[in-house]
């Protein structure tokens, strides 16, 4: 503040908030301080629900399916496999019962319509039993044979084509198929994820409840903070200085002034020439305007301005007071 | 301005009075709290991986690395085909069922047709054997058979070519297999890693946790502060204010002013003079 006595203080406040919001302002830092030192009783109810028996269920059943997968998949899987294997080329066990019943028509018209009518045929000309007749039951046994290579082709050449022809077709499934156990470990795993999981959110509400006791004690003493925060601003008020000159300036102002004063005063009453005098007259003009130049009536002063002796009594000229 | 010049101090309240009780023993309050720090979390935060989900992806793993039964035979029978082997006939498959055919019928007509043939008219004292139609069909199986296979050798080539074109419509679907398989164990891979990664994810958090325990406990009390930051402002501003020097020369002008107009009354001859000195000491001593 330079020297001690040069400045000093003034303060202006700025009451931001109304007069009749102060009494508020007040109750809610009272209560919030108070709020703020209240015990903190933690949550005692159930935050994470238990799981459900439907969803334990569930997922003892996907791994119950997971893990032995499902006897369609498997018999398709196994059949599947013999298909391409070619187990299933030759084996039907029908076909030998098949043939041996076409044989048996066969031979059954062989022997009873065929066999006979040709007997019948050589007997009505006497040539039974000569070598024409042998020669045309030769003939029939050929034709016999030629019908009986058709029931074989018919019979085992036909399954065989049918089932090499299942047995491409098949190609059609093995990829289905052959990518079950892929999805049976997928939902192994899944199972083992789901059962994961909800281990996951019981820690984490474990962490979350624990989390929320620790920081109680923070919040509750922040109930006090926001009300101190919520203050701030509300009202300010502002310390300024100002400048004022010290008293030994004032002092010195005072006396150069008195001294100034007095020395005029004195002047007007003794009025003696000045050793300095002669700087600011002229022999050949006593009566010297302003500015050393002549002060005439027509011309009092070459600023217009009255001549210096005539009002103020300075310097010492023709003209004085009185 | 240098030592000469002066200075003012600016200071703004923001918050009221009344207030600062509240502010006090919240800064107080904090502090404590702050110095009391927060406890570790000691319990596990990272789930265990499940034995189904270990077994998931072993399982993943295995296919990944072996295939399917079925689709590795379906990729042997597709280049089987390709290779052509089923158009000969040579196949034992095929063969069985041609032999099957054959000897069935040989022994049908041998056993059930052969022996029905012949007319021989019996008469007395002829006791030959002979039987001219049974020798007729001698060759009769083995010619037909012949006939026979060389159909079928035929008609299995025809039907086998088009089981050739048909395993081209599988070729890609079971080309791409392998790639199949190779993602497969390339995700139980990331299986495993995610997992793994989740841990370590996990004890990062952790350390950074209890590292950041400290920290929060101290700006417990670095919050409370942060609320007053505002409610006080100090501004320090210089102002001028005339050197010694200047005021000595203003002193000793205004003195010797006076000195002279007193002298010039006076007749003194030093009033000058000392009108200066006066003014110069009274000059300074106002600078103070």
């Amino acid at each position: 503040m330079g020297g001690g006595s040069g400045a000093s203080n003034s303060v202006v406040e700025q009451n931001l908030l109304p007069a009749y919001a102060q009494t508020y302002v007040k109750d809610y830092l009272a209560r919030s301080q108070t709020l703020s030192k209240t015990g903190y009783q933690t949550y005692q109810g159930l935050t994470y629900a238990a799981q459900d028996q439907n969803e334990v269920d569930g997922i003892a059943a996907l791994k119950t399916r997971a893990t032995n997968g499902h006897p369609i998949i498997t018999k398709g899987e196994q059949l599947l496999r013999d298909i391409l294997d070619g187990n299933k080329l030759n084996i039907n066990p029908k076909l030998n019962d098949s043939y041996s019943k076409k044989l048996e028509t066969l031979i059954q018209q062989f022997e009873e319509e065929e066999l006979p009518r040709l007997d019948q045929k050589y007997n009505l000309v006497n040539g039974y039993g000569s070598d024409a007749h042998q020669a045309d039951q030769a003939k029939l046994a050929e034709n016999l044979m030629a019908r009986l290579t058709e029931v074989g082709a018919q019979l085992y050449y036909n399954d065989y084509v049918t089932e090499r022809g299942r047995q491409s077709e098949s190609l059609g499934y093995t990829i289905q198929y052959g990518t079950q156990d892929v999805i049976n470990a997928e939902l192994l795993k899944q199972v083992g994820l789901y059962i994961r999981e909800y281990q996951q959110g019981s820690l984490e509400d474990a962490y979350k409840k624990w989390m929320d006791e620790q920081v109680a004690i923070t919040r509750r003493l922040e109930y006090a903070g926001n009300s101190i925060r919520a203050m701030v601003g509300a009202q300010s008020q502002t310390v300024e200085p100002y400048y004022r000159p010290s008293t030994m300036s004032q002092i010195a102002g005072f006396a150069f002034a008195g001294a100034g004063l007095a020395t005029s005063i004195y002047s007007n009453m003794n009025p003696k020439i000045s050793p300095y005098a002669p700087l600011y007259t002229s022999p050949t003009n006593p009566n010297p305007g302003p500015f050393g130049m002549p002060a005439t009536s027509q011309n009092p002063s070459p600023l217009g301005m009255p001549s210096i002796n005539s009002s103020y009594g300075l310097g010492g000229g023709g003209e004085t007071n009185g | 301005m240098g030592s000469k010049s002066g200075q003012s101090t600016t200071t703004v309240k923001n918050l009221p009075l009344y207030a600062e009780p509240f502010v006090k023993d919240y800064l107080l309050r904090a502090s404590e709290l702050s110095k009391t720090g927060l406890s570790k979390y000691t319990e596990p935060t990272y789930a265990d991986q499940q034995q189904e989900e270990k077994d998931g992806i072993n399982r993943l793993a295995t296919r990944g690395k072996n295939g399917s039964p079925e689709i590795d035979k379906s990729i042997d029978y597709i280049e089987n085909l390709l290779d052509g082997e089923y158009l000969t006939g040579a196949r034992a498959e095929f063969t069985t069922m041609v032999s099957t055919i054959s000897t069935n019928n040989t022994q049908s007509f041998l056993n059930d047709i052969k022996s029905r043939l012949g007319a021989k008219v019996l008469l007395m004292g002829d006791l030959s054997n002979e039987n001219h139609s049974q020798d007729l069909v001698a060759n009769t199986t083995t010619r037909y058979i012949n006939r026979l296979n060389a159909e079928l050798f035929k008609n299995n080539y025809d039907i086998e070519r088009k089981h050739q074109t048909f395993g081209l419509d599988y070729g890609i679907p079971f080309a791409s297999q392998d790639v199949k398989d190779a993602e497969v164990l390339r995700v139980a891979g990331l299986y495993a890693r995610e997992y793994q990664q989740g841990s370590y994810i996990d004890l990062y958090s952790r350390f950074y946790e209890n590292e950041a325990l400290i920290v929060r406990s101290l700006d417990i009390l670095g919050n409370a502060i942060r609320s007053m930051v505002g409610t006080q402002s100090s501004k320090t501003e210089p102002y001028y204010r005339p050197s010694p020097v200047g005021s000595i020369m203003g002193g000793a002008m205004a003195g010797a002013g006076i000195g002279a107009t007193y002298g010039s009354y006076s007749g003194n001859p030093y009033a000058i003079g000392i009108g200066a000195a006066v003014g110069a000491i009274a000059g300074y001593a106002s600078s103070r």
